[in-house]
């Protein structure tokens, strides 16, 4: 895809520059997705769109296109990890574990995930030429405590080739004869580093965050500097290429119109309806990801069952998300759904909750499936949502 | 001959049926020899003499222009390839008949090689057809930076999986033929 291209392109502009990444929006932005690109990409450099290599010892397809050069030394050992409330100093950079012998007990220092980079590219038998290390959710752990001093070499002048390199303070390990004590290593292997030992320019990061967790906390400032970042929004095209709609003949949703609409234009105009709303009110960091409509496939002859398929993903993932952010704003939710102004006529799925006893309504919304409901109900009310 | 070969420029030409036959047939027929030769057309010439690294003018002060071209497939096999000036602004590649005496047909553009074949006895164009592959017959002449040549060609229908981007997808077209520069991003 395109706009995945161009992102990755990004990516690797950026380690060009040396410069870390955070990939960072709300949900369902294609983040995960990205970074799995990423991995492959970074597996099996793709093809150039230019350039023509000749093997003559091949008859039935002897031309081909160069692989891109990437801006990283290869091969690229790639780590993935994911912060959490729990991940700590001792995980990524190092830590101290008791190592039981017969006859005593000792603390015996084992290097974390930023550090086993550090090792790896500074074994002389190391296969690899550079490390990209993957953080998912990096703002679900306290990232500050979690780099500690190491929070210095995210900066690539401070790494060998730099313009100030620094050697690394690591005070917990003992030092003798000029090299620290040794250092076990994830692979099993045990590592001694050198007193002055400067941290290896060749380890990238890039690393997640999304925007709208109420759960995760705001990105530290010294580390946020310390990534360039890029924006992972919500994006009608991918929608409109996975459904293979033509986004110029989008009708504008109007009273001559909006009863013919078909499911994709509908879920197309829905998403972008909501996002304008949630934009407005809430800010754009809360809109909802094109990925919670991407399931919605066009191999489906029967339109019906695409109209299920709108109607559960409303109930199982977007409705949750719009409650989530309208969480303590019931009435704009309700105006929202335009449960005031419903269609003039037929059935619509939101409603106000009534007291059963006496037949009042409450300002608060009805409980809902919209997938339960009748077929023509689920048509009028996603399409009436559209305008 | 296992390294990979960085290429310049690949020429291609589509061979018409009519061709086909000529450079096939009994190369003495009723009513005159007929061409025994692989035109190159006159909206070619210009795109070939570069592809030759030759101007217009020095072309026109040689007889022939020969290159040496090694078989895709079978590197360690090569024979010459001559181009030569015809009336008409046009070109051709000479002696590509493989039945007249002093033939030159590239030993890439033989049944050797996997090229298709009409029987030494075919009468016309009709009967050639029958060995004529469906979707078309393509030769190509590929140069890598360093002035080596190496020929080949294609068969059929380009294949349904092959991407726009790909090298060959230009050597699987109807178009009459043309030049394509590596250097162009597709």
């Amino acid at each position: 895809m395109q706009k995945m291209t161009n992102k990755i392109s990004d990516i690797l502009s950026s380690w060009n520059n040396g410069r870390n990444v955070l990939l960072y929006g709300p949900p369902a932005t294609g983040k995960t997705r990205l970074i799995s690109d990423l991995f492959q990409v970074l597996n099996i450099p793709p093809e150039s769109t230019k350039g023509i290599i000749l093997d003559p010892n091949d008859a039935n397809s002897p031309f081909s296109r160069p692989t891109q050069d990437l801006p990283i030394p290869q091969p690229v050992k790639v780590v993935w990890t994911t912060f959490h409330q729990s991940y700590s100093y001792e995980d990524f950079v190092i830590g101290l574990r008791p190592e039981m012998t017969t006859s005593e007990t000792k603390l015996k220092p084992f290097a974390g995930v930023f550090l086993d980079a550090a090792l790896e590219l500074s074994d002389p038998t190391s296969d690899y030429e550079s490390v990209v290390i993957f953080i998912d959710e990096i703002n679900r752990g306290n990232a500050a405590r979690i780099f500690g001093e190491f929070m210095t070499f995210l900066d690539f002048d401070y790494r060998q080739d730099g313009r100030s390199p620094l050697p690394i303070p690591l005070r917990q390990l003992k030092y003798i004869d000029g090299h620290s004590e040794e250092i076990f290593r994830s692979g099993g292997q045990e590592a001694k580093i050198p007193i002055g030992f400067t941290f290896p320019k060749h380890i990238y990061i890039v690393a997640t965050m999304n925007s709208v967790d109420r759960a995760a906390v705001p990105i530290d400032s010294a580390l946020a500097r310390r990534f360039d970042r890029i924006e992972m929004r919500p994006d009608l095209s991918v929608l409109s290429q996975e459904w293979k709609l033509n986004e110029h003949l989008i009708p504008t949703p109007n009273d001559d119109n909006w009863q013919n609409l078909s499911p994709f234009i509908t879920a197309y105009l829905l998403l972008d309806r909501l996002n304008l709303a949630i934009a407005t009110e809430l800010g754009p960091e809360f809109e909802l990801g094109h990925g919670l409509l991407a399931h919605l496939k066009t191999g489906d002859l029967d339109e019906n069952v695409i109209w299920r398929d709108l109607a559960k993903a409303w109930d199982e993932v977007i409705y949750p998300q719009l409650e989530d952010r309208y969480s303590g704003r019931p009435e704009q939710l309700i105006e929202l759904l335009r449960v005031d102004n419903p269609p003039l006529s037929g059935s619509y799925a939101w409603k106000l909750r009534t007291i059963l006893s006496s037949g009042i309504q409450a300002r608060t919304l009805a409980p809902v499936r919209v997938s339960e409901h009748q077929i023509d109900e689920i048509k009028r009310s996603f399409r009436w949502l559209t305008r | 001959m296992n390294d990979k070969l960085n290429i310049q420029h690949i020429w291609w030409r589509s061979v018409q049926p009519g061709e086909f036959y000529n450079i096939e047939r009994f190369h003495r027929i009723q009513g005159g020899g007929g061409a025994l030769y692989i035109e190159i057309p006159g909206s070619m010439v210009t795109d070939t003499l570069g592809f030759l690294d030759i101007t217009n003018t020095d072309f026109n002060s040689m007889n022939s222009v020969v290159i040496q071209a090694s078989v895709i497939g079978n590197p360690l096999l090569s024979g010459p390839i001559e181009f030569r000036s015809k009336a008409g602004g046009r070109m051709r590649i000479s002696n590509q008949n493989r039945q007249q005496p002093h033939s030159q047909r590239h030993p890439a553009w033989t049944s050797r090689s996997g090229f298709p074949k009409a029987p030494n006895d075919v009468a016309n164009k009709e009967q050639a057809l029958e060995y004529f592959p469906e979707g078309g017959l393509r030769i190509y002449i590929a140069k890598t930076f360093d002035k080596k040549y190496y020929a080949g060609f294609t068969k059929g229908h380009r294949p349904s999986n092959m991407k726009a981007n790909h090298p060959m997808f230009e050597l699987y077209s109807n178009k009459v033929g043309g030049v394509i520069d590596a250097k162009d991003d597709k």
